[in-house]
């Protein structure tokens, strides 16, 4: 009665009250639950953090500040914006960009830069669950983007952990906020996550890899330090401060002398009593363009003749054309071309770790034979400046019996003066050749190396500055060869009748120990030595066990390296191969379909076995299997057959079974029916009954 | 009335939604038949992707083109990870459902135009959780609910009605998004389950009715002044006139302020009393003369065309009397 009593007016109100319902509905509000939305700003730190380093500084305030308005609107103490001074505020945060970039507005800096000001302002307007979402597929989106700056162990490793706390974000938005528990939500994440390992390395090992569909704009050169194609005093010292890695190699038989490992790049043959420069003033793979058919002539100038050494080298990205070789490479790839002057070139800048193999013959005889172009052009000299020096070598070469005797020579004068090997000479003036050769007399490889080129030069020898490495480090782990840019070396090469160009190392004169221990043992008392290397293991070489663990590490990085991050189309083959025998692509394609079928099919079953099975109680399993055990000697249980009718008949065929039949059959329904939690012991005697009643035939 | 024009000329998509629908809801009906107890299996689960999976497949897409342009190993092995997480969100959707046992109870009988209340039973046997599992009929608001450390929830869903006799409310959809929101995993249940509705109380002139009663003996009929009885909890559906609004505002929750009448008769309510009426004018009158009859605590009876109820009071009579009205002239076990 009482249930009634508040029913009568309301069939009248009805049509009000949905009115109003659908009034409320359209105003409503979304509000992100409590516990999502922590999730969610978590992940966009997480996100951005990272990224933080190489954006401009007011980039990072305004991701800040709109976060810090984020919470505070989640708080209560602001209100969300409204639509004039949002679009006052994404009008402001395009022309600060435009302005920012200039010119490199379509850049990838400038593309990351937009994109975390996307997800930061999309902060501010989340009115509906899909606002929340776009965020977090964003944040997916942006690590990406974080790899293009760098696919390190510890930023995959950081990258895992930032998309386990977006998924738990995902999650966290589909929990009602009574069960929120976020650790829970969080090991709901990994675990997925991780489930989903297998998976993704059968698809990265077997998914076919497609070559780029349209170039992308590629970071800059900022902040990138290696070797440049001219070279001025100064320049190779400025390298020594860095520690950072400019390539690794592996040598597939025994590697050379640590004296050979002479890893050339450039020739420099152009010299303006300053600078040494290209000779070719064109872009390199362009001139190695024009002499891309078969008959290079100058190959045929290269006498191969003696020990070869095979080597694969992974170059860290250097916004180059050129690669690094032993003396004298061969190479055959078509990614790469050699030059005039046995410079290896690439047809596209290296703007990603780019690997290679080498093999190299140590001893050879090149251009031999005078052909007047290069010998020509390695004999220029500007007469306006150097002029002591010119002097100097005109009357050396006057006093010396061959060439070889004058070469000789200058060297002997370096080693006898008082010439020093160090990372800070002074300054020189407008005549840098004179002034080091017989006032500073203190230089970097680069001052031994210009100078000496121009002495040869001066007295009518055909020479040239070459650039590139010399030396390394190796790893007893992984015995591979680690160059870093302190490693950053100039020599010289000279070219005589008969016997082609020479290489001549008057550094090698000076310091001796530079050549045959590294930079590393001959430079570490320096105070600018490594001075920009930040504070890394690498400052820890003298402690052993410090030692051990950053080379531990770097064989891990290089493994890395090597096998993942350079998992390409041309590995995939090969593993193909490897697998199947030869592979073609449609061959490759069908296995990938195949194992796509695999995996639905695993998938398909996996759910049907488990909503299949529900377990049964123990008690209950027992006595089927008892059950069937009967039906094996000949007795089976009719389909839903009580046990106790089961019994009945039974004793009724065979009265001698009848007191161990009984017997299990009481206790299994006592065990089923009539206790909630049977006690494990006595389930474990009954087992043990069952087990025994099977001998009573 | 801009609904009814919208209706009038439906568009060729809308006929072949409207096709594909009905051909839908014959399958679910042989695939899925009613029962009282169900438990939800591959049998009768379906999970599809939803407009959110669509997106976070159209991210992926973005970032693998991503990764093919910039050669970037990592953002390869990211998206197979993601599409690994996909793969197995539909794995994990479906397990959010599996296994659920479903009934429904009726809640108290209701009037035609009102809601009607359905308890949906959700049990779960074993150890596997249920979080964030939506139930809804056709017609009442989603409720979720989470089975985490409890092993069964009660959900109360309102149905609105509008015919009286046995109601059965659609095919319950049972439905889940967890874990990652973007697959959708659902069922579409027939609980087997009927509830009984009241026919729409009309007013009428109760006045006329006592004074045409064939019988004497004198009548006293206190109206107007109907006393204030008690207090009980806020129900949907009740008036909002009768919310105990003092009391709400003090901020000690929604309750209903519940009056008694005292009329003290006996009181015979004809078939024939209403001539002029057709069928269901003739039985929503009836049942309003019903419900004020007891909320007056006099004694009444029922004469219906082959149906006869002697004057009494109390809730069976009351129920009685209403169920006589409910299912007057509807073919013996209707809607069931």
């Amino acid at each position: 009665m009482s249930k009634l009593a508040g029913v009568i007016p309301l069939w009248r109100k009805t049509n009000t009250a949905s009115k109003k319902k659908v009034a409320a509905k359209t105003t409503e509000f979304y509000q992100i639950p409590r516990t999502a939305f922590i999730w969610l700003l978590a992940s966009v730190v997480a996100v951005i953090m990272p990224h933080v380093t190489h954006l401009p500084i007011w980039l990072g305030c305004v991701c800040g500040l709109c976060m810090a308005g984020r919470v505070l609107i989640w708080q209560g103490r602001m209100s969300l914006p409204g639509n004039r001074i949002k679009l006052a505020l994404v009008l402001v945060m395009v022309v600060l960009i435009v302005v920012q970039f200039g010119r490199n507005v379509f850049s990838t800096d400038a593309t990351v830069g937009v994109l975390l000001v996307g997800i930061t302002l999309k902060l501010l307007e989340m009115h509906r669950p899909r606002d929340v979402l776009t965020v977090l597929y964003l944040c997916y989106f942006t690590l990406v983007a974080e790899f293009i700056y760098s696919q390190a162990i510890v930023v995959a490793l950081y990258s895992a952990l930032v998309a386990v706390i977006i998924t738990s974000a995902l999650i966290s938005l589909n929990q009602s906020e009574d069960s929120q528990r976020p650790w829970r939500t969080f090991r709901l994440a990994g675990i997925m996550l991780a489930q989903s390992v297998p998976l993704m390395a059968a698809f990265f090992l077997l998914f076919p890899r497609i070559s780029p569909l349209w170039s992308v704009p590629l970071q800059s050169k900022n902040g990138v330090t290696g070797l440049s194609d001219s070279m001025t005093p100064g320049d190779i010292s400025q390298l020594a401060r860095s520690a950072d890695l400019a390539f690794r190699v592996k040598f597939s038989g025994e590697a050379p002398a640590y004296s050979e490992l002479y890893w050339r790049a450039l020739t420099l043959d152009d010299f303006t009593g300053r600078q040494w420069r290209h000779g070719l003033i064109l872009d390199l793979p362009q001139s190695l363009r024009a002499n891309t058919t078969d008959n290079r002539p100058w190959f045929q100038n290269i006498e191969y003749l003696g020990r070869t050494v095979d080597y694969n080298v992974i170059l860290e990205p250097t916004y180059e054309n050129w690669i690094y070789t032993l003396e004298m490479p061969q190479i055959h790839d078509d990614r790469m071309l050699m030059g005039r002057d046995f410079e290896v070139g690439t047809i596209r800048r290296i703007t990603q770790r780019y690997t290679y193999d080498v093999r190299s013959t140590l001893d050879y005889r090149a251009d031999a034979t005078d052909d007047g172009l290069s010998q020509r052009r390695a004999r220029r000299v500007p007469t306006e400046t150097n002029k002591r020096a010119f002097a100097f070598a005109t009357e050396l070469r006057k006093t010396a019996a061959s060439d070889e005797d004058y070469i000789r020579s200058v060297l002997d004068y370096y080693r006898n003066e008082k010439f020093f090997y160090t990372l800070s000479p002074p300054k020189l003036g407008d005549n840098p050749v004179d002034e080091f050769l017989f006032d500073t007399r203190s230089g970097f490889c680069e001052h031994f190396a210009s100078s000496f080129t121009f002495l040869m030069r001066a007295a009518g020898i055909p020479a040239r500055v070459v650039t590139g490495y010399m030396g390394g480090e190796f790893n007893p782990y992984d015995s591979t060869l680690t160059v870093r840019q302190y490693d950053a070396h100039a020599w010289s090469e000279v070219w005589l009748p008969g016997k082609g160009w020479q290489r001549v190392d008057p550094t090698a004169a000076v310091a001796p120990q530079r050549v045959s221990q590294g930079s590393n043992m001959t430079l570490k008392q320096e105070k600018e030595f490594m001075d920009e290397a930040g504070f890394s293991l690498m400052r820890f070489r003298d402690s052993k066990l410090l030692n051990d663990l950053r080379l531990q590490l770097e064989m891990m990085d290089y493994s890395w390296n090597r096998f993942v991050l350079n998992y390409n189309q041309d590995m995939q083959l090969q593993l193909f191969n490897n697998l199947f025998g030869t592979m073609t692509r449609l061959k490759m394609l069908l296995s990938v379909i195949a194992f796509m079928l695999c995996i639905t099919l695993f998938v398909v079953l996996v759910i049907f076995r488990k909503s299949a099975k529900t377990p049964l109680p123990p008690a209950t399993r027992h006595y089927l299997n008892f059950c069937d055990y009967m039906a094996g000697l000949g007795f089976p249980r009719h389909t839903g057959e009580p046990p106790l009718q089961y019994l009945e008949r039974m004793s009724r065929q065979h009265p001698q079974w009848r007191h161990e039949l009984e017997g299990i059959t009481r206790e299994f329904i006592h065990l089923a029916y009539k206790s909630n939690q049977p006690d494990p012991l006595v389930l474990k005697s009954f087992q043990r009954r069952i087990r025994r009643a099977r001998l009573l035939s | 009335m801009q609904i009814a024009a919208a209706v009038a000329r439906p568009s060729f998509k809308d006929m072949l939604l409207r096709a594909w629908r009905s051909r839908f809801i014959f399958w679910v009906e042989r695939r899925i038949p009613p029962a009282r107890n169900i438990v939800l299996s591959h049998r009768n689960i379906f999970i599809i992707p939803n407009k959110q999976g669509l997106g976070f497949l159209l991210v992926l897409a973005l970032m693998f083109i991503g990764a093919i342009n910039y050669e970037i190993s990592l953002a390869f092995a990211l998206v197979f990870l993601l599409i690994g997480v996909f793969v197995l969100t539909i794995f994990y959707t479906f397990r959010n459902l599996a296994g659920l046992h479903l009934s429904a109870v009726p809640g108290s009988s209701v009037f035609a135009g009102e809601k009607a209340e359905i308890i949906v039973i959700l049990n779960r046997h074993g150890e596997r959780c249920y979080e964030s599992v939506q139930v809804s009929f056709p017609g009442s608001r989603k409720l979720s609910c989470d089975l985490l450390e409890a092993t069964e929830q009660r959900l109360t869903l309102y149905v609105p009605t509008e015919k009286r006799g046995y109601f059965a409310p659609g095919r319950l959809v049972v439905e889940t998004v967890f874990p990652l929101g973007i697959c959708r995993a659902w069922s579409l249940l027939d609980l087997d389950f009927r509830t009984l509705v009241y026919p729409r109380p009309e007013d009428c002139d109760l006045d006329w009715i006592l004074s045409n009663q064939h019988h004497t003996g004198n009548t006293t009929i206190v109206r107007g002044n109907d006393d204030f009885h008690g207090l009980r909890d806020y129900r949907e559906g009740d008036s909002l006139k009768h919310v105990a609004w003092k009391i709400l505002a003090r901020g000690q929750g929604m309750y209903t302020k519940e009056y008694s009448s005292n009329i003290d008769e006996k009181i015979w309510l004809r078939w024939d009393m209403f001539p002029t009426l057709d069928t269901e004018k003739r039985l929503s009158r009836l049942c309003w003369c019903v419900i004020k009859l007891d909320a007056a605590g006099i004694d009444y009876g029922l004469e219906l065309p082959g149906f006869r109820l002697q004057p009494a009071k109390g809730q069976v009579h009351y129920q009685q009397a209403l169920q006589a009205l409910a299912l007057f002239g509807l073919p013996a076990g209707a809607g069931a």
